[in-house]
């Protein structure tokens, strides 16, 4: 159905517009969490043979090779990790609004759908965070738009490949998707063709490798809540004055352990050593601790409700 | 020079066989198009230039003056043949941009087996048997009638080219010579593709095939299996191209095809009956006359010299004194001992991407296999399918992932075929197969201790690089070569109970395993180190059998206690590298 600028559109496209600053804003300023510092700190810093040696469930394939990409160019920094997730952002409104055009016209069902559909996913952050679901929630959407629109069939298929590869939890999803292309279209053979072999294929490109690899438990590391992770950015600055440029070890708790590595790479704090999870012993120079946990001996650097920093006594 | 020399010898051999198809094609009266023609004609002059050099083995006339005087007639007789010859139709066109991604793939792919292909020969089998079987023709001026093993009882129609090439340019020359089928392959598979209608299939099944790890390391040494995986697809293609007029000579090509597939490997005899099958029975006469013609001759050979016309197996129907039904039951049940796999998935990730527990990998795309059977809707598919599940069978019988290569063209053109409706997807595949299987990006994911392509060896191929520094580096054994030409005398053999790298050493080998010799030589010497007792005995049997030398390595069952009892051996040490020491029998 054509539709023309009317008012209800132009506040669409206002609401559109309204949404894609606030996430802008969002992935700008947002303290990185811990799942995705995991994800940089994993899959993203470490060279391709690396990711694969480690064996670990690979969470995100789509997600971390397009984050590696964006760090390359960017270096890293909050925004930068979360970029393509901010991109698939738009590619998901552009997806609600030509569904809701062609499906709903331009009325007040369009401007209603539109609206609820931008702003429900700023609800979990799922174009804000870096993390595969917005991408292969966008993905998912798109696949359903050309579905609707009934053209380019095999870029289908790959919307719904790419999905999986962004989050696997989505195969059920996309797997439903595909058979319901198959139950409006009903033919079966073109549905081959152009849904479920692109979807294949890229399956397998994107995912042979790392699946062969990933023979490892998963790691699950525990989060952090928002007020949490806004802390632990304080905490840091806190602990990186006091060290300078000095080398130092710092020991810390599993959950803030991604984020500490992520705070190095971000500020090139070259001096401090690798946080490793496991195997951790020996002399460290600062302790990051829950505050509940602050009966460490030591100076204290930075303390507040949830976090201190405890320089060890030499 | 040895570079120059393994050039001239190998590209000396592909223009004999070249030749001597020509003729054979232009006899057979046989039509083909312009590409297709030369890659016809280099397989069946194969056939032929094997056969000849097999009845000159027989004869102890193996020597290089008769292998040029007898190319050079062929060369010439070819090429005069050929004045004035009409020219030939032009299969039907492939797209720019499948020529031009063909090319490029093609073209990088070969540059990396060319170049491995060039250098000093170091795979396991390669310096193993194979060339220590052309190595022995060479000394000998033919079969060595004396020598058994169950490795020189096999047939050996890719021995046969290797030697004509060994002859002149040496180990490098002969891989150099199964490198040329690895590379014809592809073209056949595009030919085939784009006869039929299919051309972007082809050049797409071409690329995955050639690109394909264990085909890679395989083309690149001095194996047969590219050869076997070669002549079974182009007898297959011959087979479909002259699927609703069958004529005589057609199917006597195809025959002979199948016959040497036999010849260079056994478990392609499946060849023969699959052609029967597929033309259901008729002109079976014109097949069996060309199978019997390259087979027959390795059966008379084997029935006269082992008693046995299908050496070394099936010993409990021809039983002989040189390998027993036991070891070669033994022997079989080791071949098929699969490792364990935690899951299916373990088992296709290992077969595809990791390749360590199957010797070798087929390349992640190969796991897009299962959509083949979506080919069963197309009667080119459905024969392509029934080919390859009847070429893997070998595969269930033997644990190496090489044993799969000959099934490997017609599930790929099957998978082509499956997915050649959907746009975009077979270029994006085969891209993928090309990226993800260069060596180098192999490491990055593949286990370490798979069977492939580690890199481009350029400066050992070019000589920069001493031989004899590069075989070291790679062959364990090639460390005791000079001290075995010093002190072991020529004529005199030694008893190893593992294989050699019988390439590099100038003496004959008594392997444990490979013959019953071998099994009383090592049963005796176990039984006498585990009762500690009669070991002197144990030796002196080893030096009646005509063996007056051991090679032992660390790892060996008796190792520790020749080490510590020499004296009551009865042995001498004469030299000791890389974990394997040999010794002298007094």
């Amino acid at each position: 159905m054509e539709q023309r600028y009317t008012l209800l559109i132009k506040i669409a496209f206002a609401v559109v517009l309204v949404v894609l600053v606030v996430q802008v804003y969002r992935a700008a300023t947002l303290p990185v969490g811990s799942g995705e510092a995991y994800l940089y700190d994993r899959f993203v810093r470490p060279s391709t043979g690396q990711v694969l040696a480690s064996e670990l469930p690979d969470r995100d394939v789509l997600y971390s090779l397009l984050e590696k990409r964006s760090v390359g160019l960017f270096h890293v920094s909050p925004f930068s990790v979360r970029l393509p997730g901010f991109l698939f952002g738009v590619l998901y409104l552009v997806a609600v609004w030509r569904i809701a055009g062609s499906m709903l016209g331009s009325g007040w069902r369009f401007l209603a759908v539109v609206a609820a559909a931008a702003a429900l996913p700023l609800r979990w952050d799922w174009f804000v965070r870096a993390e595969g679901t917005g991408a292969a929630l966008a993905l998912l959407v798109c696949a359903a738009w050309l579905a609707v629109e009934r053209r380019y069939l095999n870029l289908i298929g790959i919307c719904l490949g790419l999905s999986l590869t962004a989050q696997i939890g989505f195969a059920i999803p996309a797997m439903a998707l595909a058979l319901s292309i198959l139950a409006l279209r009903r033919s079966w053979w073109e549905w081959i063709d152009r849904v479920a072999i692109p979807a294949v294929a890229v399956v397998v490109i994107l995912l042979a490798v790392p699946a062969s690899h990933a023979r490892a438990p998963a790691e699950n590391p525990p989060e952090l809540t928002a007020g949490q992770a806004s802390q632990l950015q304080s905490a840091l600055d806190a602990l990186r004055d006091d060290a300078g440029t000095k080398p130092i070890r710092i020991a810390t708790f599993p959950a803030a352990e991604p984020i500490v590595n992520f705070y190095r790479a971000q500020h090139r704090a070259n001096n401090w050593e690798r946080v490793l999870r496991e195997n951790v012993a020996g002399h460290f120079d600062y302790y990051l601790i829950p505050a509940a946990d602050s009966a460490r001996a030591g100076e204290l650097v930075y303390g507040d409700a949830y976090f201190v920093v405890v320089r060890a006594p030499l | 020079m040895a570079l120059l020399s393994a050039i001239i010898g190998a590209a000396y051999t592909v223009a004999v066989c070249v030749a001597l198809g020509a003729l054979l094609v232009r006899r057979l009266g046989l039509e083909f198009c312009r590409l297709e023609a030369t890659l016809f004609e280099f397989v069946s002059g194969s056939a032929c230039l094997s056969l000849a050099v097999f009845a000159l083995c027989v004869v102890h006339q193996a020597r290089l003056p008769v292998f040029l005087a007898i190319g050079t007639a062929a060369i010439g007789w070819a090429l005069w043949g050929a004045r004035g010859a009409p020219q030939r139709k032009s299969l039907p066109a492939v797209s720019r941009g499948w020529l031009v991604l063909f090319a490029v793939v093609y073209a990088a792919f070969f540059t990396c087996y060319l170049v491995n292909a060039m250098a000093p020969e170091i795979s396991p089998d390669g310096s193993g048997y194979h060339l220590g079987n052309v190595a022995r023709d060479w000394r000998t001026g033919g079969f060595d009638w004396r020598y058994h093993s169950i490795y020189s009882s096999l047939g050996q129609g890719i021995e046969m080219l290797f030697l004509v090439a060994y002859l002149i340019g040496r180990n490098p020359a002969a891989a150099m010579v199964h490198m040329t089928f690895q590379a014809v392959l592809p073209l056949l598979m595009l030919c085939y593709g784009r006869r039929f209608g299919f051309p972007g299939v082809g050049a797409f099944a071409g690329l995955l095939v050639y690109a394909c790890p264990v085909a890679g390391i395989a083309g690149a040494s001095a194996y047969n299996d590219l050869a076997v995986a070669t002549l079974v697809f182009a007898g297959f293609y011959l087979i479909q191209v002259n699927h609703h007029n069958l004529s005589f000579n057609s199917m006597f090509l195809c025959g002979l095809f199948s016959g040497f597939s036999y010849a260079v490997k056994y478990t392609a005899g499946l060849a023969l009956p699959f052609a029967a099958a597929m033309t259901r029975g008729r002109r079976w006469l014109a097949l069996s006359l060309g199978a019997m013609a390259m087979a027959g001759p390795w059966m008379v050979r084997n029935w006269i010299w082992l008693k046995n016309p299908v050496a070394p197996f099936l010993n409990s129907w021809f039983p002989n004194p040189y390998w027993s039904a036991s070891a070669e039951h033994e022997y079989l049940a080791g071949l098929r001992q699969y490792p364990t796999f935690k899951s299916y998935w373990d088992f296709w990730s290992q077969l595809t991407v990791l390749g360590g527990l199957v010797p070798g990998m087929i390349g992640p795309a190969f796991l897009l296999l299962p959509l083949a059977v979506l080919a069963l809707r197309n009667a080119h598919g459905r024969r392509l399918l029934a080919a390859g599940a009847v070429y893997s069978i070998p595969a269930f019988l033997n644990i190496e992932v090489r044993f799969l290569i000959p099934a490997l063209p017609f599930f790929a053109l099957a998978l082509g075929l499956a997915m050649q409706n959907s746009r975009g997807m077979l270029p994006a595949v085969a891209l993928f197969q090309a990226l993800a299987c260069w060596p180098q990006v192999m490491t990055t994911y593949s286990d370490p201790n798979a069977w492939r392509i580690r890199g481009i060896p350029l400066r050992a191929a070019l000589r920069l690089e001493p031989e004899s520094q590069f075989i070291a580096s790679h062959v364990g054994d090639y460390a005791l070569k000079d001290a075995i030409a010093l002190a072991v005398p020529p004529g005199e053999r030694i008893f190893s109970f593992a294989g050699r790298a019988q390439a590099y050493i100038e003496r004959d080998i008594v392997v444990g395993y490979e013959s019953s010799q071998g099994w009383r030589i090592q049963e005796a010497m176990e039984r006498a180190a585990a009762a500690k007792s009669g070991r002197r005995s144990a030796a002196l049997l080893a030096k009646s059998e005509g063996c007056g030398f051991l090679l032992v390595n660390d790892a060996d069952a008796v190792a520790n206690d020749i080490k510590q009892g020499m004296k009551d051996w009865g042995v001498n040490k004469v030299a000791e590298a890389n974990g394997t020491t040999l010794y002298a029998i007094n």
